[in-house]
């Protein structure tokens, strides 16, 4: 094979390996989550967060609005602190919206439901959403239901 | 018996210091490569080309196999419509890296350290030396750099490739929607810490891979023997290591999502 | 003197090969060194070349001290000579002509024109210059070492040295290479040290002679002078005799005692 042939293969498969990464990057990588820079930051407590983690979806209706930024713990009333990044582009969320922990069908991983008020201010950066819905926790769900029903007994 | 085995330690050692002096002795050399272009050029080809239709081969079947096995498996949980998630993670964080590096040190390593064993055989170095021209930067540098510059590519294709393969088994052939598919991998699959994990492990992949190759071809006893057993040594040192090292960079890369 | 080894001692890990060796090889002409296998022949080139360090003395080439040199002294010095190696280690990769410009092009910055018009002069001499589109692995024993011949030679350099150029050739081809040798040499104005094992060839083309034998030179002189020579373990190697100082039989135990005790 000449140089010439060689030398044009080698442009192809370079081409093809870069193309390749660059549709590996921004077509099955999930883009959106890198560049979350433009969002406003809203933060709610939680007893229990369960298996939420960062990076998980917050949801409206079923719509995707932004993702937790991150996760702590409040050193007084040790409850759970989760800060939420939403999209600017929702920025019509009432003051008392609640949010609640749900699972994606039955085994499937846990994002935070937002579920709108009626109050006519809407949520800016730096506000807490304070009616909160925890994780269910199977154990608790259990639990409960064996002593609802030795009650019943 | 228990000294033998001591001696062979030691001598594990001896030879992989060498392997540390040879390749520091490799970066001084990387200069030639900005006024000889064409030696990279040719190797890129003979490394990267030449491997090409094993990884696109190798790539279909195995993501064709995660297609299956996924959805045999995710079925019994009801869970079939994350088929794309898994497939996609799976190949990007995973197998695109590591069986390509695996599939790589077989064929191309190989492949280089019988060309420079079979080269110090023939006393090709020691001609090139007594012609006060140096061998590595000439004869191996350029293979090496090919070697790290190639398998992130490969890598690349591989996953790309296995995907169509998890799609056709997954969608086509089983039933799970086509767009779901996609857009549970879309959602699930993250840029960085996925796809960029997985190109980190490929560059370091081909850098260890390519290196032992070289190394060992250079280092081989210039008898036909001896040449042969640089080769295995070649394939099976680089296999571990990649083994070896997909554990370590998995641990660290992927502890605290 | 071209080349003198002082007081060299020399070994490979525990075998010792040469011991308060000196060595003079003169200007101009050929030198040949001759001996049986394992007397450190090659050994001898490598140190030249500076491949090889002695352990006590020096190897002055030239005027140059070679242990002195750092690498890229010593590649400075091996600009100016040339190297015929046993296997011809001819570059694989690389065309005849190709093979024989890589000298010329790693070491000069002269046009392409004008490299190849060396090129072909080298082949000329050499009686290949048909030859050079041809790949390494397509040429006969004889054609490779020719072209390895011009290689060698392609920088006109100050001193040549063939590493057993006349082995595992068919006697036309040998004829070649010995009327090559004494041609080059004298056309070109070189020096040329010559290794080999055959006794014919090598009386035929010398200037001088070396006759080695466990380290030591056993015989010096003219190849008339060494030819005459009486030593029993010069005779023996320049004879051809199976047996005599290199012996026959490999060491071993008494014959009667080991035949008949050795039924276990």
């Amino acid at each position: 094979m000449t140089l010439q042939a060689k030398e044009t293969l080698v442009g192809v498969f370079i081409l093809a390996g870069l193309a390749a990464l660059v549709w590996l990057t921004l077509f099955v990588g999930n883009w959106a989550a890198l560049t979350g820079g433009g969002g406003y930051r809203v933060t709610a407590k939680f007893e229990n967060i369960g298996g939420l983690t960062v990076k998980s979806p917050v949801t409206l209706a079923g719509v995707t609005i932004g993702r937790v930024a991150s996760i702590s713990s409040d050193r007084e009333d040790y409850s759970a602190i989760v800060t939420l990044s939403i999209d600017q582009n929702y920025n019509n969320l009432p003051v008392d919206s609640t949010a609640a922990i749900l699972t994606a069908g039955l085994l499937g991983a846990q994002y935070i439901g937002v579920v709108p008020g009626a109050e006519v201010d809407y949520l800016k950066e730096g506000d807490s959403i304070d009616i909160t819905q925890s994780a269910l926790v199977l154990e608790q769900l259990i639990g409960e239901l064996l002593f609802s029903r030795a009650g019943a007994q | 018996m228990v000294r033998g085995l001591g001696r062979a330690g030691i001598a594990a050692i001896h030879h992989t210091g060498r392997g540390g002096m040879f390749l520091v002795s490799l970066v001084g050399g990387m200069g030639m490569m900005v006024r000889r272009p064409r030696l990279l050029v040719q190797q890129i080809h003979a490394v990267g080309v030449m491997t090409l239709p094993i990884i696109l081969v190798a790539g279909l079947f195995v993501g064709m196999m995660l297609g299956l096995q996924g959805y045999n498996t995710l079925v019994g949980f009801g869970a079939e419509s994350s088929l794309g998630l898994a497939v996609g993670l799976f190949l990007t964080r995973e197998l695109g890296p590591v069986l390509t590096a695996l599939l790589f040190a077989g064929r191309a390593g190989s492949a280089l350290t019988a060309e420079i064993g079979l080269m110090r055989a023939t006393q090709q170095f020691d001609a090139m030396e007594m012609m006060a021209v140096d061998p590595l930067p000439r004869v191996v540098v350029p293979r090496f750099l090919a070697g790290v510059i190639v398998m992130p590519l490969l890598a690349a294709l591989f996953s790309v490739v296995g995907l169509f393969g998890g799609y056709l088994v997954g969608a086509v052939l089983l039933g799970v929607d086509g767009g779901t598919f996609w857009s549970s991998m879309h959602e699930g699959v993250d840029v960085v810490h996925d796809v960029l994990a997985g190109v980190f492990k490929s560059l370091v992949f081909g850098f260890v891979v390519t290196w032992v190759a070289v190394f060992e071809g250079y280092s081989a006893m210039p008898t036909t023997d001896g040449v042969s057993r640089a080769t295995t040594r070649a394939v099976v040192t680089g296999s571990l290591a990649v083994l070896g090292l997909d554990y370590v960079l998995t641990a660290i890369m992927f502890s605290e999502v | 003197m071209l080349v003198a080894l002082n007081s060299v001692d020399f070994a490979y890990a525990e075998t010792p090969v040469y011991e308060s060796l000196d060595l003079n090889i003169p200007r101009g002409g050929i030198t040949v060194i001759m001996g049986p296998s394992g007397c450190g022949k090659s050994t001898l080139l490598s140190l030249i070349g500076g491949r090889l360090q002695p352990r006590c003395g020096n190897v002055v080439v030239d005027g140059v001290d070679v242990q002195s040199l750092d690498k890229r002294g010593l590649y400075h010095l091996r600009r100016r000579m040339g190297m015929l190696f046993q296997f011809n280690a001819l570059l694989s990769e690389l065309s005849v002509f190709e093979n024989i410009a890589f000298p010329i092009r790693e070491h000069t910055d002269l046009p392409a024109e004008l490299i190849d018009h060396l090129v072909k002069m080298k082949l000329e001499m050499v009686g290949l210059r048909g030859a050079s589109r041809l790949m390494p692995a397509e040429l006969s024993g004889g054609m490779a070492r020719r072209v390895a011949l011009a290689r060698a030679v392609a920088l006109d350099p100050v001193l040549v040295m063939y590493d057993e150029p006349f082995t595992g050739l068919d006697p036309i081809s040998k004829g070649v290479i010995v009327q090559l040798i004494r041609e080059l040499n004298d056309a070109l104005g070189m020096s040329s040290i010559v290794v080999t094992q055959d006794v014919a060839e090598g009386l035929s083309i010398a200037d001088y002679v070396f006759v080695f034998a466990a380290g030591q030179v056993i015989v010096e002189g003219t190849p008339e002078a060494v030819n005459a020579s009486p030593r029993p373990d010069a005779r023996q190697f320049l004879d051809g005799l199976p047996d005599g100082p290199v012996a026959y039989h490999y060491p071993a135990s008494d014959y009667q005692v080991d035949l008949f005790q050795g039924e276990n």
